[in-house]
């Protein structure tokens, strides 16, 4: 009757587990000090940008390389807000004709953002992320959407 | 460019559209403040929802992979660990009022949270969300129980979409929501109309 008390599906070699998701689809794991160190440079450099009145490249530079990975939280976080500090200083009128001069790649990382931004509706502005995302869907479509739906490098 | 909306007529206290005649002097402009902002974020919100749903009812059949020739909808049956069930997505209006889509394969579960600004409003809505979610199965896609944290839930699987038509479904959703908002404004104010008479006639005795 032992054989009642086996786990048998810890035996199962076709199991995939949380983490080997993240890395079968093209994930590269960074350890979270230096996720935690790129996102403090990045901050900075944004910020220059964002004083100097470079809003297109202030977006560009906190939307690339975001520190996908398992363990990553506070650089996850970190980096979310400083995307979020980007959006609400870019007025309302400017956001078709920056949206448009995103890549796809960088279009989803956006789309990903937002969405990121409003599952916290009480620490960032939600009306302002609403505006982005209707903005986003003209231009990039429904098809942006799905691709955030089922990536697993989330941000 | 400052919009202007339209005028106000201060000597009748009207307002008059853009798209009519000139105005006199003497009328005030209508700044975007001044109008009712609650419509503001509403328009984007259900644009918002439509299209996540849009994107998010891309269900196919899918069988379990756990027991043999079961048929369950993931979303419900795995953790998000899994690899059939897909990242959740959050549609936030306010801190009050949002959507939680957490789509998988072959179903979605859609969750709203209701505005609900006072006791109320709390008590209606609760009571409103439990007449329907008692008839959960004559509404077909509504769950039983809202998830924790929200008011009212609704499960769409892959044989909803088989035999209903997606955009159909989305449009049902989104006019629930605008719908569900009216309603409870609508039973509260009845309710305290009647709380009025019945008090004024209490008292005239």
């Amino acid at each position: 009757m032992s054989f009642r008390s086996f786990d048998i599906d810890s035996l199962d070699e076709d199991i995939l587990a949380q983490d080997e998701l993240f890395v079968f689809s093209n994930g590269v794991e960074i350890t979270p000090e230096n996720a935690s160190n790129n996102v403090k440079t990045k901050g900075i450099e944004v910020r220059n940008q964002l004083t100097r009145g470079d809003t297109a490249n202030a977006l560009i530079t906190a939307i690339e390389s975001p520190p996908y990975g398992v363990h990553t939280i506070d650089a996850k976080d970190q980096n979310t807000k400083i995307v979020m500090d980007v959006l609400n200083s870019i007025k309302a009128t400017d956001i078709p004709s920056l949206v448009k001069l995103l890549s796809r790649e960088q279009q989803d990382i956006l789309m990903k953002y937002i969405y990121r931004g409003m599952s916290s509706p009480d620490l960032y502005n939600s009306t302002v992320l609403l505006n982005w995302h209707e903005k986003l869907t003209e231009v990039a479509g429904v098809g942006c959407i799905v691709r955030v739906i089922t990536d697993r490098k989330t941000v | 460019m400052i919009q202007i909306y339209g005028w106000i007529d201060p000597k009748n206290r009207s307002w008059i559209l853009k798209s009519e005649p000139k105005p006199v002097l003497g009328h005030r402009p209508i700044f975007r403040e001044l109008l009712p902002a609650a419509s503001n974020t509403l328009r984007p919100y259900l644009a918002a929802v439509r299209s996540t749903l849009t994107a998010a009812l891309c269900v196919e059949n899918f069988s379990s992979q756990v027991a043999e020739r079961h048929n369950n909808p993931e979303v419900e049956a795995r953790l998000s660990s899994s690899e059939v069930v897909v990242n959740p997505l959050t549609i936030s209006r306010n801190k009050h009022e949002k959507v939680l889509i957490e789509p998988s394969v072959n179903s979605i579960r859609v969750s709203i949270k209701i505005k609900q600004a006072d006791e109320i409003e709390r008590i209606l809505c609760h009571k409103f969300t439990r007449f329907m979610m008692i008839r959960a199965e004559n509404f077909i896609i509504l769950r039983r129980k809202p998830i924790i944290g929200y008011d009212i839930s609704f499960l769409i699987t892959n044989f909803h979409t088989e035999q209903m038509y997606k955009h159909k479904l989305v449009d049902f959703i989104i006019q629930f929501m605008e719908e569900v908002d009216k309603e409870i404004s609508e039973m509260k104010l009845s309710l305290n109309t009647r709380a009025r008479t019945v008090a004024e006639s209490y008292l005239l005795q």
